[in-house]
């Protein structure tokens, strides 16, 4: 009971984090892959497009990581009591 | 061959750390054991035990039938365990000892050229879409994907039996996994991990009788990176390192970049007595002890058992994901 009373934030952060990576995953798949930029389809329209799709998909695991950062900081807000 | 990986690995294992640890106490390698008042001194190394474990019970499995991934893994740990072995008898910088466990992917690599047909990297299998290609992004994180097990264990190794029953938690998961998505190769390599850790675990465990050093825990590390990547299992792999992962990045977050040991001016926690608290400096790294402690101190084994509940959770986490990824939406 102690036990889980002391990991009980940080296990709900980790699972957090884990739903939100699962989360990511099927958004970059269902929503940046399919992505259409390019109309004619040369060589260079299909390398810009692939380095669009690159850069949201890094932003969007950026973000991801940045919002395990704040709730980290939240926890140690709430429990800066030492 | 999974019940054979299981039994070789954990009763050469066990056999094998008594002689290590006698071994190292004869030569001086010899750590302290600083989260206990009296300070006793523990044969470090040890960790040199898992290794043969896992050499050995690999070449019992390739006597059997000859397997690129089983050769590849064992290719992969005994690189990562080499670098430990010089870090724990000559102390590297802990730039340079990321840097060099950088290069353990090296053996993949090379495994997948000559094997292409057998080892298959650069298609991660995802849960509810199936899997994904990642053609030059692959190549580019492939170093990270063993890079970063190996240096995330190796920074969990702080109290007794942490390192070895998280790692024997998390291979159990992976062998769950790989038998979920039938990949009976991974599933091999995972009970060889669970052989060694498990094994490792009985003399590791609170209060510890040998230390792993860097030797064991990188090379559990690497083990573990390379399961996941042989097994396109990267996504599981992720999962069950959850707990190492959060405790690497934040605590590497709040000191600003990478640091050895004993570069690090401030302690995450402090031993008062039998208890052990966080360090209130706000210059000490925020480790998972240092956050988990931050809800009040704890006596040694109580956070060690934190720990394990932290490991346990992570655990089921990787066999949900394993199931999830045989589903498609």
């Amino acid at each position: 009971m102690k036990t889980l009373k002391r990991i009980w934030d940080l296990a709900l952060i980790m699972v957090a984090v884990w739903v939100m990576m699962i989360a990511l995953i099927v958004m970059i798949d269902k929503m940046v892959v399919p992505l259409k930029i390019s109309v004619d389809g040369g060589a260079a329209q299909t390398i810009f497009e692939a380095l669009i799709k690159l850069m949201i998909s890094a932003f969007m695991a950026m973000s991801w990581l940045l919002i395990w950062v704040k709730m980290i900081q939240k926890y140690i807000e709430r429990y800066n009591r030492i | 061959m999974i019940p054979i990986a299981l039994i070789a690995s954990f009763t050469i294992t066990l056999a094998a750390t008594p002689l290590i640890m006698k071994l190292m106490r004869r030569v001086g390698i010899i750590g302290i054991d600083v989260h206990k008042p009296s300070k006793p001194e523990i044969p470090e190394m040890c960790g040199l035990s898992m290794l043969i474990g896992l050499v050995a019970s690999s070449i019992i499995l390739l006597s059997i039938q000859f397997n690129p991934k089983i050769l590849a893994f064992t290719l992969t740990s005994t690189l990562a365990a080499i670098i430990g072995i010089i870090d724990d008898i000559f102390t590297l910088k802990a730039k340079v000892k990321t840097a060099l466990t950088i290069i353990c992917f090296t053996p993949i690599a090379i495994m997948s050229m000559i094997y292409p047909n057998y080892i298959v990297l650069g298609k991660p299998r995802a849960p509810l879409i199936g899997g994904f290609r990642l053609t030059i992004v692959y190549w580019i994180l492939l170093p990270f994907a063993i890079a970063v097990p190996a240096n995330a264990i190796n920074m969990m190794d702080t109290y007794n039996g942490v390192m070895s029953g998280g790692c024997a938690m998390m291979s159990a998961s992976l062998l769950a996994s790989s038998i979920i998505l039938g990949q009976w190769d991974e599933a091999a390599m995972s009970a060889i991990i669970l052989g060694v850790s498990s094994a490792f675990y009985y003399y590791n465990k609170y209060p510890a009788k040998a230390f792993a050093g860097d030797t064991g825990s990188l090379m559990l590390g690497a083990a573990i990176g390379s399961i996941a990547v042989l097994g396109r299992m990267e996504i599981v792999g992720i999962t069950v390192l959850m707990p190492f992962i959060m405790n690497a990045f934040h605590s590497l977050s709040s000191i600003g970049g990478l640091l050895e040991r004993r570069e690090i001016a401030e302690r995450p926690v402090k031993v008062v007595g039998e208890y052990i608290e966080a360090n209130p400096n706000p210059k000490a790294p925020k480790t998972l002890a240092n956050l988990m402690l931050r809800k009040g101190r704890a006596t040694e084994l109580e956070l060690i058992k934190s720990y394990h509940a932290l490991c346990a959770i992570s655990s089921i986490m990787g066999v949900i994901t394993a199931i999830l990824m045989l589903v498609r939406i």
